[in-house]
């Protein structure tokens, strides 16, 4: 049985290198999936593919039901894949709310309703009362936390965070991760890129190793750990680990 | 279309490419190290322009005489303007600083039209009436000169960048301004002197325009639309296509006067290239985006 | 979009109010002809906005389509007769085509920024060249609009009071067309395609289908403006209504008032049209382009001390003013 999204044989080179080889994973409704691996090893390149802001070379990828390969970026984001960037991209001169009004206007036509749907989703994620400061004034977790609810607003069937945690504190991913948990109880289906090692173990309920566009392992996190390959490819960036 | 009508027109398309090829030079330096579109460049073109005529009416003989005297007030010029209004905005957004140039524009323009009012002026050289000819075709002694002088501009601004202590400097702040700032480059006055530098290429074209061309304060716009053109064509920020492209754009235009049935939509072709040059080929012809100086 | 909080409809409603009123005064031809281009200008820069504004696309070319509705309207009516009040629409249409054509290719083909600034300017200057040439519109000499007389179904008027209000309504037009899309999705999403474009595409937006609506609506707008100029001139030629002066002109006065915002483009008109007219009457027989030269030192100026224009000001003034306030209650608080 293939999943809600079925990627098969995904490839993408820029000139002579290649970012993603021959990627091939399923994902199924209410899973979390963890693509970890070293930097460079493709996993951007991967989530860009996926929605569509790069068009791979040859591959496939079907989302409920249907390929998607090809489609737009706002196309794949109306069929429920959507994704965050590495770096945050907020809209930094409108408010909090009006971000995630942006988002939820995919789904409603009207402002009014627009509005109704971003407060509940600003209140669900634990930023109601930021709701009127510009986006470009949050703090680091905040700004973690619109980037999230600007993806949820959108009514989402898969999100994929792309380093979610990067550049907050232990403290402020303490918050994130809990976020995210709570987000996984309610049902959300996530692929999550993860530099932090206990964070993705935490949340995955599978990892997927990527390693110079391959993908070199996929298991559940205890059996990613005890791989030798993905220990090898890891070797000399102990301090990864060393999070754990 | 007879030899004589092509051969014509492959004169003027060189000596009116050859000083396009220059002003563009200008323009294609400031873009390529510092990174700003100056749409006041064919207005400074245009007060260089009467400097010759004044300079002509009151103290030389010879319009070419006026060299002495634009080559260094453009110079000190570019450098008035970049301190006052060109670095204040080196940081902002590229639209903010073509605004800024383009009010620039504005300011020269309009200025010159108040105080040299909007009558047509001609500079006729000792040369004006000196030519070649050739069977039937002419080539005046303006415009050997005029190519010459180009050429020979354009020659000499490449090998100062190509080759002095002054032109690695301004390479090293054109490709990476921060690492040229971490190995003692002042790049601020790199900028400067890249700035009067370009504004020097139009004190030099200006007194070889001025015998092929008429002075008013409206040409401004045109040359800088034009001189956009070429920068664009031969790829911004790079001097063998701003070169090439200025040929392009003067024997374009010549053929385009005698050549379309209507000979003044000769500027639609030139921007017809343009658009379809920005559209599919924004690197230029030569084809390196990135490459610059 | 909490875009006018400080300028809620109360106030709006007060200045359109004042408008009307205004002719009551028994105001000089002169004093009325200011106030009508004013108010001209100001719908022009309030129709660029859409797309410079909000869409943050600026357009240097919007002289092509306000050129393209005066010489519809006016084509149609010396040549067919048909009432300028119909050839406006048609003018606006044809104008916002134009608009759909240019935007197209340009956006198509990714261009941004300087590039897309650059690609309308060659574009209006090609618009202007052919009808310099086109002996049909009456190339460099211009088309003169039939005088009938005082008919208001032609669109002409012996007073001009009429074209006053007529110049009212438009500008009232304008700016209700910019609320409107300033609180509906299209407004958020323009907004949100300037700020970030791919994080807009990533949420699910069009961004090709809305930077288009974006040129055709502004070039609609600005089509129906070229037209009211024919009418009230009852002149028009390529060096006034479609040079690269005039688009220019347009620019500048949503970067003084504010760009991006619903007021800040009339706003700028209302100050800066006025200085231009004072410098003209002044200075005016003897130097020609004195209000030009005024606007291109005010553009550099704004931009250099001002980038966000008056709207931009007040607000950091309030916000300033805001604070103290805070701080006072802070303060008296502490005491308590």
């Amino acid at each position: 049985m293939t999943g809600l999204l079925s990627v098969r044989n995904l490839t993408k080179s820029f000139g002579g290198l290649v970012a993603v080889s021959q990627v091939s994973f399923d994902l199924h409704s209410g899973e979390t999936l963890g693509i970890i691996g070293p930097n460079g090893a493709g996993k951007s390149t991967l989530f860009s593919l996926l929605t569509g802001f790069l068009t791979a070379d040859t591959g496939e990828v079907t989302f409920d039901g249907r390929s998607i390969r090809g489609l737009r970026p706002d196309q794949v984001c109306h069929l429920g894949l959507v994704r965050t960037f590495q770096i945050i991209q907020n809209f930094a001169v409108l408010s909090t709310l009006e971000n995630v009004m942006v988002g939820a206007f995919l789904r409603e036509r009207k402002a009014k309703h627009a509005r109704e749907r971003a407060w509940n989703i600003l209140e669900r994620v634990g930023l109601a009362e930021r709701a009127q400061v510009p986006a470009g004034d949050l703090t680091m977790l905040d700004q973690t936390r619109l980037e999230i609810a600007k993806v949820l607003a959108t009514d989402p069937k898969i999100v994929l965070a792309d380093e979610t945690m990067a550049g907050l504190t232990p403290v402020e991913m303490h918050h994130a991760i809990d976020l995210l948990l709570s987000l996984r109880e309610d049902g959300i289906t996530f692929i999550l890129i993860e530099h932090v090692m206990h964070v993705i173990m935490s949340l995955s309920d599978r990892i997927l190793v990527l390693h110079h566009g391959e993908k070199i392992s996929e298991g559940t996190p205890t059996e990613v750990a005890n791989d030798k390959g993905v220990i090898d490819a890891y070797l000399g960036e102990e301090e990864i680990y060393a999070g754990g | 279309m007879n030899s004589t009508i092509f051969l014509q027109a492959i004169v003027n398309g060189l000596s009116m490419g050859s000083i396009y090829a220059l002003i563009a030079c200008g323009l294609t330096l400031i873009f390529g190290v510092m990174n700003i579109i100056n749409m006041a460049h064919g207005q400074f073109l245009m007060w260089a322009m009467y400097g010759v005529f004044f300079s002509h009416s009151m103290l030389f003989s010879d319009s070419y005489a006026s060299l002495l005297f634009t080559v260094p007030l453009s110079f000190v010029g570019g450098m008035l303007i970049f301190v006052l209004f060109i670095r204040p905005i080196l940081n902002d957004s590229p639209i903010n600083q073509i605004l800024v140039t383009l009010g620039l524009g504005m300011v020269l323009e309009n200025l010159a039209l108040v105080l040299f009012t909007s009558d047509l002026r001609n500079v006729t050289s000792g040369l004006s009436n000196s030519k070649i000819v050739v069977g039937s075709v002419y080539v005046s002694a303006t415009q050997i000169v005029a190519f010459i002088g180009s050429i020979a501009m354009t020659f000499v601004l490449y090998q100062i960048v190509q080759r002095s202590a002054l032109g690695r400097s301004i390479r090293a702040a054109s490709e990476d301004p921060e690492a040229a700032i971490l190995v003692g480059i002042k790049v601020k006055r790199v900028y400067l002197i890249s700035f009067a530098l370009g504004a020097t290429c139009l004190g030099v074209a200006a007194p070889l325009l001025t015998p092929l061309y008429y002075i008013s304060p409206t040409i401004g716009e045109l040359f800088t639309l034009t001189s956009f053109v070429v920068v664009v064509l031969g790829g911004m920020g790079n001097f063998t296509g701003a070169l090439i492209g200025g040929f392009i754009i003067g024997l374009t235009e010549a053929f385009g006067y005698v050549l379309l049935p209507v000979g003044s939509l000769t500027p639609v072709l030139i921007f017809g290239i343009f658009i379809l040059l920005l559209l599919f080929k924004p690197e230029g012809i030569l084809g390196t985006r990135g490459s610059r100086v | 979009m909490k875009s006018e909080a400080f300028w809620e409809y109360p106030v709006q409603l007060l200045v359109l109010a004042v408008f009307l009123l205004l002719p009551l005064w028994g105001l000089s031809s002169y004093v009325l002809n200011t106030l009508i281009m004013m108010l001209f200008f100001g719908f022009l820069a309030t129709a660029w906005n859409i797309l410079g504004g909000f869409a943050g696309q600026h357009s240097l070319g919007n002289a092509a389509f306000v050129g393209i509705g005066a010489y519809t309207s006016t084509f149609l009516f010396s040549q067919y007769g048909i009432s300028p009040w119909i050839g406006m629409w048609i003018g606006g249409v044809l104008a916002g085509i134009f608009g759909l054509f240019l935007g197209y290719s340009a956006f198509r083909c990714g261009l941004k920024g300087p590039f897309f600034l650059l690609v309308t300017i060659a574009a209006a200057q090609i618009v202007m060249l052919v009808v310099l040439n086109c002996r049909a519109l009456g190339g460099a000499s211009g088309l003169t609009v039939p005088y009938v007389g005082s008919h208001p179904a032609l669109f002409q008027f012996e007073s001009k009071i009429a074209y006053y209000y007529v110049a009212v309504g438009l500008l009232a037009a304008g700016i209700l067309v910019s609320i409107l899309v300033s609180r509906h999705r299209l407004g958020y999403y323009l907004v949100a395609i300037r700020e970030n474009e791919d994080a807009a595409c990533a949420l699910g937006i069009d961004t090709l289908h809305y930077k288009l609506l974006a040129t055709f609506l502004s070039g609609f707008l600005s089509g129906l403006g070229g037209t009211f100029y024919a009418q009230y001139i009852l002149f028009i030629d390529p060096e006034s209504i479609l040079s690269l002066g005039l688009s220019i002109e347009i620019i500048v006065y949503p970067i003084l008032g504010g760009i991006g915002t619903v007021l800040g483009p009339a706003l700028g008109a209302f100050i800066l049209y006025p200085v231009g007219e004072l410098a003209r009457s002044v200075w005016g027989g003897s130097a020609a382009g004195i209000h030009l030269l005024f606007y291109g030192a005010f553009l550099m100026l704004c931009i250099i001390f001002m980038p966000k224009g008056v709207v931009g000001l007040v607000r950091r003034i309030q916000e300033i003013l805001k604070g103290k306030l805070r701080a006072r209650e802070v303060e008296a608080l502490a005491k308590e």
